[in-house]
């Protein structure tokens, strides 16, 4: 019964097509959007549990709007427990060698300040130190030497020795990191200093505080006591911020998943309305079906299969073209989409069951025929 | 001669908004195997209506239909179907052929829901060779001629072996010569195979000598021979 269902099918291709393109864009929504804040998601807990340790911030602040005073490290310093509170100064990149970077905003990249003595005194010996696969850290908290990423070392043709100037500012790569988190290589790592002239920050300020305490196990109470302690600030944990950022991106997701449900809606409804259309077409058909004894649950698994067949063919071709749209987007992110098996198989059981909800109605419709007045219908 | 198909009493009413079309009034038919019948009557006779109530298309206002003794009016929506499938076949006026598919799988489309079988496919070829279509088994419904796309008609009809054939108006759309042809086929597998048939017609050219004919008019039984 497959093939007179997929030949019905092909019998009118424009509606065909018309319908596995609209149930396709819906599933492509679904892959892009859930894979987009998938990507986030691991990007962001990946790049919080190399960190380590517990990270300050401004109390309201997202990230770069965040301003600490001195006395606040100072402060927190002296919290017992506390091992090593290492300042970091960010600053928006917008010129590299005097050109406007092709994207705007923070995925060109940002300058990050540290003090490269407190660094090194971290349980993890700094990240970027860790992390150098050529050349050397800094040494000075006002020199003018940068460390790239592998990434940007590849995009801008530089390597170690090599002179950048960001924001007007020429440095000389002493160094190239790879992390391997797509966030924290967005990095140009400069001496704090130098950060914060280019940021017209005050000295001792700076955006965030990494605060490294001498017993891991102790992270989220000490981050509880700092925010105890300092006013206007917040201290997290890397879980604690894991779990925060996790919130967030629930939130996210819910949200994704809503325009992605109104697209299947919109997906489902295409579904119905193309088999509505063919049964109304072939009321002849089905009438003439039933005068040659096919019984009525036969008729509900001719036009079921037919929806379902443009389930499935809507799934597939939803797949791959979302599965190709994200590969192109990945190229212009600063992290990756993740596009997993279960979400590829979860796109597919939807688009089927879509197609199967898609041809019920119409399947009842066409079983409920009349024989005697569909035949003769005009 | 054994009984095969009985109408007793048929009555057969429609509503068309308030009036109420009386269609049959009072229709005794008997059919028995082996059996060429012709109905003929003008337009709005009731013989169209009588094929429907034989052939379990529709259930009759009052009367009864009769099967080998068995009343249709006693099965469900299930046991008509197979009754449909498995005893009668019809063959309508129009061109009835799924546009989509092949000569021989028009033919196949009776036996789809209880699964085609290669010996199904084997006696599909068959009785389209029968009727004159052996070389365009593959060829679909808009590479046919109207005789030639009755004739599948026919052959679809007779796919499940039943015992009788209703045709309604199968000539109709024809010309005279494939008219004529179409009911040579008819003819011959009367003969050759035993099987009944029930042809509703305008056309009395077709009428041979020693053929049934049943006159209709105003939904009652005018004449029989």
């Amino acid at each position: 019964m497959y093939k007179i269902s997929l030949k019905n099918l092909f019998q009118n291709k424009k509606r065909t097509i018309l319908a596995v393109i609209g149930l396709s864009i819906a599933i492509v929504g679904l892959i892009s959007l859930i894979s987009l804040s998938s990507g986030i998601r691991h990007s962001v807990e990946e790049s919080f549990t190399i960190m380590g340790g517990i990270m300050v911030l401004e109390e309201g602040a997202t990230g770069l709007d965040s301003l600490l005073t001195e006395d606040i490290a100072t402060e927190i310093e002296r919290i017992p427990g506390v091992s090593v509170v290492s300042p970091g100064v960010e600053v928006m990149v917008n010129t590299i060698d005097g050109e406007v970077p092709e994207v705007r905003g923070p995925m060109a990249g940002v300058i990050l300040g540290i003090d490269p003595q407190k660094e090194m005194e971290r349980a993890n010996g700094g990240i970027y130190n860790q992390n150098l696969i050529r050349g050397s850290f800094l040494r000075t908290t006002y020199e003018s030497s940068v460390l790239i990423s592998r990434d940007a070392a590849e995009d801008l043709e530089k390597s170690v020795g090599s002179s950048i100037t960001l924001n007007g500012e020429t440095f000389r790569v002493i160094g190239i990191y790879s992390t391997g988190t797509q966030f924290m290589d967005m990095a140009y790592v400069v001496p704090i200093d130098k950060a914060r002239d280019m940021g017209n920050m005050a000295p001792g300020e700076s955006t965030y505080l990494h605060v490294g305490v001498n017993n891991p196990d102790e992270e989220d109470r000490i981050a509880n006591m700092i925010e105890f302690r300092v006013d206007g600030i917040e201290a997290k944990s890397a879980s604690q911020w894991t779990d925060e950022i996790g919130s967030i991106m629930d939130q996210m997701n819910l949200f994704f998943l809503g325009i992605a449900s109104i697209a299947l809606l919109v997906g489902a409804i295409g579904i119905i309305n193309t088999m509505l259309m063919s049964v109304m077409e072939r009321t002849r058909e089905f009438g003439v079906l039933k005068a040659m004894g096919w019984t009525k649950e036969n008729i509900v698994k001719l036009v079921v299969l037919e929806s379902l067949i443009l389930g499935i063919i809507g799934g597939i071709v939803g797949i791959i073209l979302g599965i190709g749209l994200v590969e192109v987007a990945k190229q212009f992110m600063p992290f990756q989409p993740v596009i997993t098996p279960l979400l590829v198989i979860s796109a597919f059981i939807l688009s089927v069951i879509l197609g199967l909800i898609g041809g019920t109605y119409p399947a009842w419709k066409a079983a409920q025929l009349d024989p005697v007045e569909a035949i003769r219908m005009e | 001669m054994i009984k095969m198909l009985e109408g007793k009493d048929l009555h057969k009413y429609f509503k068309m908004g308030t009036t109420t079309v009386k269609a049959l009034r009072g229709v005794d038919i008997t059919l028995e195997s082996g059996d060429f019948t012709f109905i003929v009557g003008p337009s709005g006779s009731g013989k169209t209506t009588l094929l429907d109530l034989l052939g379990a298309l529709s259930r009759p206002t009052k009367g009864r239909v009769l099967y080998k003794g068995k009343e249709l009016n006693k099965f469900n929506d299930y046991q008509l179907s197979m009754f449909r499938r498995k005893k009668v076949g019809f063959v309508f006026q129009s061109y009835n052929l799924n546009r989509s598919l092949t000569a021989l799988e028009n033919v196949l489309v009776p036996i789809q829901p209880q699964g085609v079988t290669q010996k199904d496919v084997k006696r599909a070829k068959k009785l389209l060779k029968e009727v004159g279509l052996g070389k365009r088994t593959n060829h679909k419904p808009t590479q046919l001629s109207g005789g030639e796309i009755q004739r599948v008609t026919v052959a679809r009809a007779i796919v499940n072996q039943p015992d009788i054939v209703l045709a309604d108006e199968p000539t109709g759309e024809l010309d005279t010569k494939t008219g004529e042809n179409l009911m040579k086929y008819m003819r011959k597998l009367n003969e050759k195979k035993g099987l009944s048939f029930l042809i509703v017609t305008h056309d009395t050219e077709y009428i041979e000598e020693g053929d049934r004919l049943i006159e209709m008019k105003d939904g009652k039984l005018h004449k029989k021979t």
